[in-house]
């Protein structure tokens, strides 16, 4: 029974000694054989690798030729998440059609395989790896110093990283947040708003801090209170500080928290206060009360930084997307659409005029 | 051979020796690799569904473990904290004791080391790097000891008052990283990096540094103290029968705190791990619930420190084999999670098979 049992698992003893890593004398030769049987296969793949790319050096001029376009996205959450990673991937995804791009990404990418993902994605040849958020700075710049040939960029990365072969992604967040401000002073009846955010990070303070001065250009009375959930995924802590909030008086919510935000606005819903979306369109969760949102749109970004890499044009530096660019954008009123005077929806787009002309610049600078 | 080592020392109570540990050497890893097969088997459902051929998925898996330069370096850097964070658990359960605050430990241990790290600016490796090493085994072992006392003292059970540790040990690394501990100008939440003189040399020319060389002499060392030294002896005493080892005049509730704290400082090791070989600075998150795989390490190396060094570089290989399948063939995360469960189930599930097996026999014996 026992030699039955041995002898069906002899590959697993293969296995397990691979795994183990400890050598007992008489199997010794099989490993050996399992070892070389996979070294040819890695060779095989390298030439295949060399075949496809440029022989010049990429940074001359990262000319691609769109079907050869190799491109890897890392992400630090799931793809289905109403937000951040959901707007890259659908990026990712508009890139695969419109350069017939060979795409892959890997999901909620944990801090200790950051620099693996990586190299590893470099190793199988993709032209050019995005990641997904500034947590992924430090990992891209180790990378980008292993394979110069590769083209690293991080959305919201650090700016000053070094290597050539490395670009930041950065959005003028300052100017989306002040046209929501002058949208939602105008429409808070008891000039109480609450801005609740995820971390008090700069993606989040930045836009916040603008609304702030939005909402005060339009009606100096205005009073908004900036609050923190440190939180991206709890709903219900968010639901609790925006229903804190309604009950002081506050008639105007406005959440950037990632998934947490829909608390917020379910609470908007719920009381029938105003809510205001962000990332992405989210009147979804609010869809009687939801002014607009500001939109983030992050996958056009991806798509403008791949289509600097196609014409040869991508350089080390920080590309900043705002709303010249259409990456930021107001969403559509949708249901209160008839519940917004006209006068209001028109100083909006007044002040959009006025950013998109350079006649104004929101008073908002961050340096990274 | 470990049975020849423990055998070679005399021991006064034979009764203490644990004949089951690693005792049926042949079966102790055949049973897991069967049970890995047959995880793999179910997990070719899911991986199916996903619309990927399950044999190219498990080709990349093994590739991306042990099949080449990158995956075998791949899963030496991952086994390391995994292995110290087994140590850490198989320590305290030597003791009897649960103690399932291995996250926090680490999180603790990290800042220990990253609070050395930052100040040692000038110093020589030979002195820096040693600080940092023991700050982070003291700073993990002195976390540690709050839930061991309490235990110790008032009979609180560890494993719900080292399971609340994870919480305020993470969210007292996310407050300070955030706070007092900032890299100025403060726009991300993370401390400056540590100095150089600090970080764990890279050995082979690849990722692999030597905090894993760190892990297999704390394994050595651990095995000398539980079986070698009188501390060890007391140890395995009170965790075997604590009534008959108090009974024999074994100090109990300083045995249990004793265990926690070596436990602890274990488990910091692999925060301090991950600091000085991998991030070389304070973040959030840099631990993928190490503490928390450790316990499964540490029950599948049957808490024997060579069965853990042996079971860490398992887990360690299947996640970096995983992320390597995720690159290769495009299968979604949470697939790759499953199958990381699933194995998980059965490997333990698996460990256990030989005790219920006796167990099944003994009660049939007894009819």
């Amino acid at each position: 029974m026992k030699k039955t049992l041995v002898m069906t698992l002899a590959f697993v003893m293969v296995l397990a000694l691979a795994l183990t890593a400890c050598q007992p004398q008489t199997v010794v030769q099989t490993v050996e054989v399992e070892k070389t049987v996979v070294v040819e296969k890695e060779v095989e793949k390298t030439v295949v690798v060399e075949v496809e790319k440029p022989a010049e050096p990429m940074e001359e001029a990262p000319m691609v030729a769109p079907g050869e376009l190799r491109i890897a996205l890392l992400l630090d959450g799931p793809i289905n998440d109403q937000g951040w990673n959901q707007g890259a991937y659908d990026g990712l995804a508009a890139v695969k059609t419109k350069y017939l791009a060979d795409t892959a990404y890997s999901e909620s990418v944990a801090r200790a395989d950051m620099e693996a993902a990586f190299t590893d994605y470099a190793a199988r040849g993709y032209n050019a790896i995005f990641a997904h958020g500034f947590e992924f700075s430090d990992a891209a710049e180790k990378a980008a110093a292993q394979f110069p040939d590769t083209l690293f960029v991080v959305t919201h990365g650090k700016s000053g990283l070094s290597g050539d072969n490395i670009a930041t992604i950065q959005y003028e967040e300052e100017q989306i947040g002040f046209l929501l401000g002058v949208l939602a002073g105008q429409m808070t009846k008891s000039n109480k708003i609450a801005a609740i955010g995820g971390y008090e990070i700069p993606p989040i303070a930045v836009p916040f801090k603008a609304f702030e001065v939005g909402a005060k250009e339009v009606n100096p009375d205005v009073n908004v209170s900036i609050l923190w959930i440190d939180s991206w995924t709890d709903i219900a802590k968010m639901k609790e500080a925006a229903n804190a909030a309604i009950a002081t008086g506050t008639d105007l919510v406005f959440p950037i928290a990632s998934a947490a935000s829909a608390g917020g606005l379910y609470a908007a819903e719920e009381s029938g206060v105003w809510g205001i979306g962000y990332s992405g369109d989210q009147y979804v969760f609010a869809p009687t009360v939801t002014l607009s949102s500001g939109i983030v749109d992050t996958g056009l970004s991806i798509e403008l930084v791949v289509d600097e890499i196609v014409n040869g044009t991508f350089t080390h530096k920080d590309y900043w997307y705002g709303v010249k660019d259409n990456v930021l954008r107001l969403a559509p009123y949708h249901n209160t659409a008839d519940k917004i005077p006209q006068e209001v929806k028109d100083s909006v787009d007044e002040w959009t005029q006025k950013i998109l002309s350079g006649e104004y610049e929101v008073p908002i600078k961050i340096d990274f | 051979m470990i049975e020849n080592a423990d055998a070679a020392k005399p021991e006064p109570k034979p009764a203490l020796k644990n004949k089951t540990a690693l005792s049926s050497g042949l079966s102790s890893v055949l049973l897991p690799l069967a049970a890995i097969l047959l995880a793999m088997l179910v997990g070719s459902i899911p991986i199916a569904i996903a619309g990927v051929n399950p044999l190219d998925a498990y080709r990349e898996l093994f590739i991306g473990a042990v099949g080449s330069k990158f995956g075998i370096s791949e899963t030496i850097v991952k086994s390391a904290p995994l292995i110290l964070a087994g140590l850490g658990f198989a320590f305290a359960a030597r003791c009897g004791l649960f103690n399932i605050g291995g996250e926090g430990q680490i999180y603790i241990g990290a800042l220990g080391t990253v609070l050395v790290g930052l100040t040692v600016h000038g110093l020589t490796p030979w002195i820096a790097m040693p600080l940092a090493i023991l700050a982070g085994g003291l700073f993990g072992s002195l976390w540690a000891a709050i839930p061991g006392a309490l235990k110790a003292r008032f009979g609180i059970s560890e494993v719900i008052t080292t399971i609340m540790f994870n919480y305020i040990g993470i969210n007292v690394v996310a407050y300070l990283i955030r706070g007092p501990l900032v890299e100025p100008p403060g726009h991300f939440p993370e401390t400056a990096e540590l100095a150089k003189a600090t970080w764990y040399p890279m050995l082979f020319g690849s990722r692999v540094h030597f905090g894993f060389i760190v892990a297999l002499l704390f394994a050595a060392l651990m095995y000398v103290v539980l079986w070698h030294t009188p501390l060890g002896y007391q140890v395995r005493a009170v965790g075997m029968n604590p009534s008959a080892a108090e009974y024999a005049g074994i100090k109990v509730k300083r045995s249990m705190i004793a265990a926690m704290m070596i436990s602890g400082a274990l488990a910091g090791l692999a925060g301090t791990n991950e600091m000085l070989g991998i991030q070389h600075r304070l973040i959030e998150a840099f631990s993928p619930g190490y503490g928390f795989d450790a316990i499964a390490v540490a029950l599948l190396g049957q808490n024997h420190p060579l069965g853990i060094v042996l079971s860490g570089l398992l887990f360690s290989g299947l996640r970096a084999g995983a992320g390597a399948m995720q690159r290769a063939v495009g299968i979604p995360d949470a697939i790759v999670r499953t199958l990381q469960g699933l194995v998980v189930l059965f490997v333990i599930a698996s460990a256990m098979l030989p005790q219920f097996i006796a167990r099944m026999r003994s009660s049939r014996q007894e009819k």
